[in-house]
């Protein structure tokens, strides 16, 4: 039956709805031929035409509302109407253009901050890699759980496996379904016509397979390819080639010389393709047996970094229980590898390892934009309630005139939903300019390089529709506010705001409590930040960051066979550096502020400690003491005749040091030795060094731990395939790197500078950008979420101040002082600012602990922001809730009264 | 199936019971095809004076029967010369009336088997 129907009934409608002006014309020639023969019969029967003409009228009592009765029948009457309300609407909105302004700022605020910040959660955190099957990703490593030194790095660990380790987790692990290894070496690639420095990975060539990602251009790298007989191949990253080979695909197949061996490039692998962050991937497998240590200074280790797949339906505890019984055999065959203590093998999820502290950054994030939304939305319920209450003398009018209540509802339902569209498409547009922005201060390196961060349009479409869900709540909350009761009586009433009866305006008076407690809690959330970025700057690292150059030296492979030949380059540049104008110190170490290097056991002749006794190790040259403008205690600092490899063991050790492991005695001329160092093919073994000297501690294990023990050696101990130059200035330390750079390639030009910055730009990359960043965006939040209240707050106020001019006219008529008008203003809005403040501060004394992992120097429940917050809140407050006071006091008695 | 709920829009005959002007009106126009002023008529002859439907809630009822796809409407010229809107009988309309004279017939049947019962 349906389809016949339809087969009537949809040209009735399309009909209907496309030919209006025609169907309404149809209606029209209907009646009036009605009319017509009515009045024909009529005058028939004797009346005149005048009577006639009445008396089929009469007939027809009712015509207006008997025509709308047929359109109604059309079913399609809805659409016009739709388009009226929404013509009438727009009118009303374009005749109050500030309060239209304020209602489409407030949503389009929520729904862009609400989006941004989840967008970033989603695309950077969520859903970062484009690696199949990505969440199954894991890295491990072997950890000593036995030293309980928890640093923001976690404990001890050693995540780089030897090739037979590697090997062994591969071959005998039941809970990954594969193991992947990456080796990272600084390489010399060239083709002929440039050379360049690059960042390789030597990767086990099961990696691509691993990971399920083809080449953009060229062809997959297979398992064959690793076979020491194979033709030696590698991929590359795509933002090299884009950026060095202008995306020339005609150099895919062609060869180049990498570390002496030719290669031939077969794949440029996709934009999103990043693993490990290299430029180019060269498949390689541990070969049995290798030990992985390198032969001679100039060579790295050959160490393994593991990337696993977990079988599906293994967790991640049962993977670490059975990688870590792998662990044990493996330690029994070659103990000397795996010190005992090293037992545990706890695997992460890769995207753990990559995003690290910054994922709680997020969540924490996440958790502010949901509260700015909500005081968006309660900020914009608040406005249209306000609205409301001051129509409901239309809405009395329009319905006694015969609108139906459903007609009503819909009308200011279409009202507030344009208002709440023309919110949604501002929102789109804040949106577009907000991540551009947000992308512009998330700190470097906490996202995962494979992130691209774009507007989610599932979150986007999610902000709007709980924009358009408040618009309709309200406008369905304000139109039966309006039409509830007698509606007569209403219109009896006079004044702006007459029948406001008390529960509307504790309603609204309630939306600004919430309002205001959501912002205090936003608002002592940024303060906390704003404390950790002041402490962690205030930080005092126990030198002068001031006017240092920091840069890193890449040696190419083979350049210094022995740590003597380093020592004689490093001698003669750092020579010329510090002979350059304007340079007043230079020295080279193997680490930078705020870490102190490697860490190794301490080992006290006849102190036979048995606690773990990690202290942190240094190499570096005669000047670095000089250079960060470090305190001599006792003792004497390293002289240049202590460099020589042939010299007396020496060592300068810090006042941590000193007195962790000499408290009643003089450490200088004692003598101390580095477990690790055993170890190390090319450092001394078994030696023990003199101490000469104790200096004062700098900050060696993070910004926000305290120093650990550190000891200094001198550069030549062993050889390292790296390492750093400092530079302290005269003047701007950056202004210096020409000649560093030039006083480097003048003794060696194949020698080559990498990250060149000033220490305080260093330490602020990598150690204030992520305070920075929660500060930023938390006090953004905050400061809208105040605006936004404080909006609230005048709205209500004002509101308030017009539906009780009466009373105050009659007030000042019978004597009361100005004075005392303004303050039973105020007083009225201190109320509600006081029970939001406290509202607010009882939550945020539950909720910052979430913030723990990003407040540092000051407890989440700091009296002093708390303090200042509710200070703050309150001042703003009452100074929203001051002109609608100053308002009441100029009220004219005679007017006010004669209003009425 | 007569419906009884009473739709507060629409301005029905207080002592029609809804539903039952659909039937008169399928019945008139399955005759033949009529326009407005003639069911009228037509509709006042029939009943007597028994039924009153005004010519007001005549149209909304004819409307509502066109676009449920009982009826349809062609422009035609009249008997008078004049253009007007006649109304016939669809294949889905004559089911309908069908339909509905059954319905009726029991109703009616049944009602007045009840009434006859209590003046017993």
């Amino acid at each position: 039956m349906r389809p016949e129907h339809w087969l009537y009934t949809i040209p009735l409608r399309l009909r209907s709805l496309f030919r209006f002006d025609r169907t309404e014309q149809e209606l029209d020639d209907e009646i009036r031929f009605h009319l017509d023969q009515q009045i024909e019969e009529n005058i028939a029967n004797g009346m005149t035409p005048k009577e006639a003409r009445s008396a089929a009228l009469r007939s027809m009592e009712g015509l207006e509302l008997h025509k709308e009765e047929c359109r109604d029948t059309r079913r399609v009457s809805w659409i016009g109407d739709a388009l009226y309300d929404v013509r009438f609407g727009a009118r009303t909105l374009r005749k109050n253009p500030g309060f239209t302004a304020i209602a489409v700022l407030t949503l389009a605020l929520g729904i862009s901050a609400s989006t941004v910040v989840f967008s970033v959660i989603y695309n950077g955190l969520l859903r970062p890699f484009p690696y199949q099957d990505a969440s199954r990703l894991t890295t491990f490593s072997i950890q000593d759980l036995r030293n309980t030194h928890v640093s923001e790095n976690g404990p001890d660990s050693r995540g780089a496996l030897t090739g037979d380790q590697l090997i062994g987790f591969q071959q005998q692990s039941n809970s990954l379904q594969d193991i992947a290894g990456f080796m990272n070496a600084d390489v010399f690639c060239e083709n002929g016509e440039m050379t360049l420095h690059l960042q390789a990975a030597y990767v086990t060539s099961n990696t691509f397979q691993l990971l399920g990602v083809g080449p953009l251009l060229g062809r997959s790298i297979i398992p064959e390819d690793a076979n020491r007989s194979a033709y030696p191949v590698f991929a590359m990253n795509y933002h090299l080639w884009q950026k060095r080979f202008n995306s020339d695909p005609k150099i895919v197949g062609t060869s180049f010389v990498i570390d002496g061996l030719p290669r031939t490039l077969v794949a440029i692998m996709p934009p999103r393709f990043q693993i490990d962050g290299d430029d180019i991937w060269i498949p390689s497998d541990p070969i049995p047996g290798d030990s992985g240590i390198s032969k001679n200074a100039a060579e790295p280790n050959r160490v393994w970094w593991p990337l696993g797949r977990l079988r599906p339906g293994v967790n991640s505890r049962a993977a670490s229980r059975d990688l870590t019984a792998i662990a044990e055999r493996l330690a029994e065959i070659s103990p000397s590898h795996l010190p005992p203590q090293f037992t545990t093998v706890v695997t992460r999820p890769y995207i753990d390892v990559v995003i690290g502290g910054f994922k709680s950054t997020l969540y924490a994030l996440g958790g502010a934009v949901a509260m700015l939304l909500l005081i968006t939305c309660t900020n914009f319920a608040n406005l249209l309630m306000a609205r409301g209450s001051t129509r409901e003398k239309e809405i009395a009018i329009r319905a006694s005139l015969g609108a139906s209540r459903g007609r009503l509802i819909r009308q200011f339902l279409v009202e507030t939903l344009s208002l709440a569209t023309v919110g949604a498409v501002t929102g789109c547009l804040f949106a577009y300019w907000g991540i551009k922005g947000i992308l512009a201060v998330i700190p470097a390196g906490t996202i995962p390089k494979e992130a691209v961060i774009t507007l989610n349009p599932s979150v986007l479409i999610f902000a709007s529709c709980v924009a358009a869900l408040t618009a309709l709540l309200c406008g369905l909350v304000v139109a039966l506010y309006g039409l509830r009761g007698e509606l007569n009586l209403r219109l009896t009433q006079t004044g702006k705001g007459a029948g406001l009866s008390r529960r509307g305006g504790k309603f609204r008076a309630g939306l600004v409590v919430a309002e205001i407690a959501l912002a205090t809690t936003l608002l002592v959330a940024a303060g906390l930040m704003m404390r950790t970025l002041l402490a962690l700057t205030h930080i005092d690292l126990g030198f002068n960051p001031a006017n240092i150059l920091v840069t890193e030296l890449s040696f190419p492979n083979g350049a210094f066979p022995t740590p003597e030949g380093k020592k004689v380059f490093l001698q003669q540049a750092l020579q010329r550096i510090v002979s350059s104008p304007g340079v007043i110190a230079a020295a080279s170490s193997i680490s930078l502020p705020p870490y102190g290097g490697p860490g190794s056991d301490l080992e006290i002749p006849g102190q036979p400690d048995t606690r773990p006794s990690r202290v942190a190790m240094d190499l570096c040259s005669e000047g670095f003491f000089q250079t960060l403008g470090m305190h001599l205690l006792r003792g004497r600092l390293f002289a240049e005749a202590d460099m020589a490899s042939s010299a007396q063991r020496v060592a300068v050790v810090d006042e941590v040091l000193a007195r962790r492991f000499f408290p009643a005695s003089d450490p200088v001329g004692r003598e101390i030795k580095f477990n690790v160092l055993d170890l190390i093919p090319d450092a001394p073994h078994g030696t023990y060094f003199k101490i000469i000297g104790v200096v004062g501690s700098i900050k060696n294990y993070g910004l926000r731990n305290p120093a650990i023990p550190q000891a200094y050696l001198p550069y030549t101990t062993f050889g390292t395939p790296g390492g750093n130059i400092l530079v302290r200035s005269a003047g701007k330390p950056l202004s210096m790197a020409k000649e560093v750079h030039d006083s480097i390639e003048s003794v060696d030009r194949d020698v080559s500078l990498t990250a060149t910055s000033s220490l305080e730009t260093y330490l602020q990359t990598f150690s204030y950008a992520s305070p920075e960043f929660g500060f930023v965006t938390f006090g953004s939040f905050a400061g809208i979420g105040l605006l936004l209240v404080n909006v609230g707050i005048f709205g209500l106020m004002a509101y308030n101040v017009s539906a009780q001019t009466q009373e105050i006219g009659i007030r000042i008529a019978l004597g009361a002082q100005q004075v005392s008008i303004l303050k039973m203003i105020l007083a009225a809005g201190s109320r509600l600012i006081a029970a939001g403040i406290l509202i607010g501060l009882s939550a945020s004394y539950g909720l910052t602990r979430f913030l723990s992992r990003q407040v540092w120097g000051v407890t989440t429940t700091d009296h002093g922001t708390f303090t200042a917050v509710a200070i703050l809140a309150a001042f703003t407050g009452l100074a929203a809730c001051y002109i609608p006071a100053r308002r009441a006091t100029r009220v004219d008695p005679m007017v006010a009264l004669r209003n009425e | 199936m007569l419906s009884v709920t009473e739709d507060m829009n629409m301005s029905k005959p207080s002592d029609l019971v809804q539903g039952t002007l659909d039937l008169l009106l399928l019945k008139i126009l399955g005759l033949e095809p009529l326009h407005g002023w003639a069911i009228s008529k037509r509709l006042k002859r029939v009943s007597g004076d028994n039924l009153h439907v005004s010519d007001g809630s005549l149209y909304p009822a004819l409307h509502k029967l066109e676009q449920e796809g009982w009826i349809t409407a062609e422009w035609k010229t009249s008997e008078f010369g004049r253009r007007a809107k006649f109304y016939s009988l669809t294949r889905l309309g004559r089911r309908k009336l069908e339909k509905e004279t059954a319905n009726w017939k029991r109703l009616s049947s049944a009602i007045s088997g009840v009434v006859r019962l209590t003046e017993v």
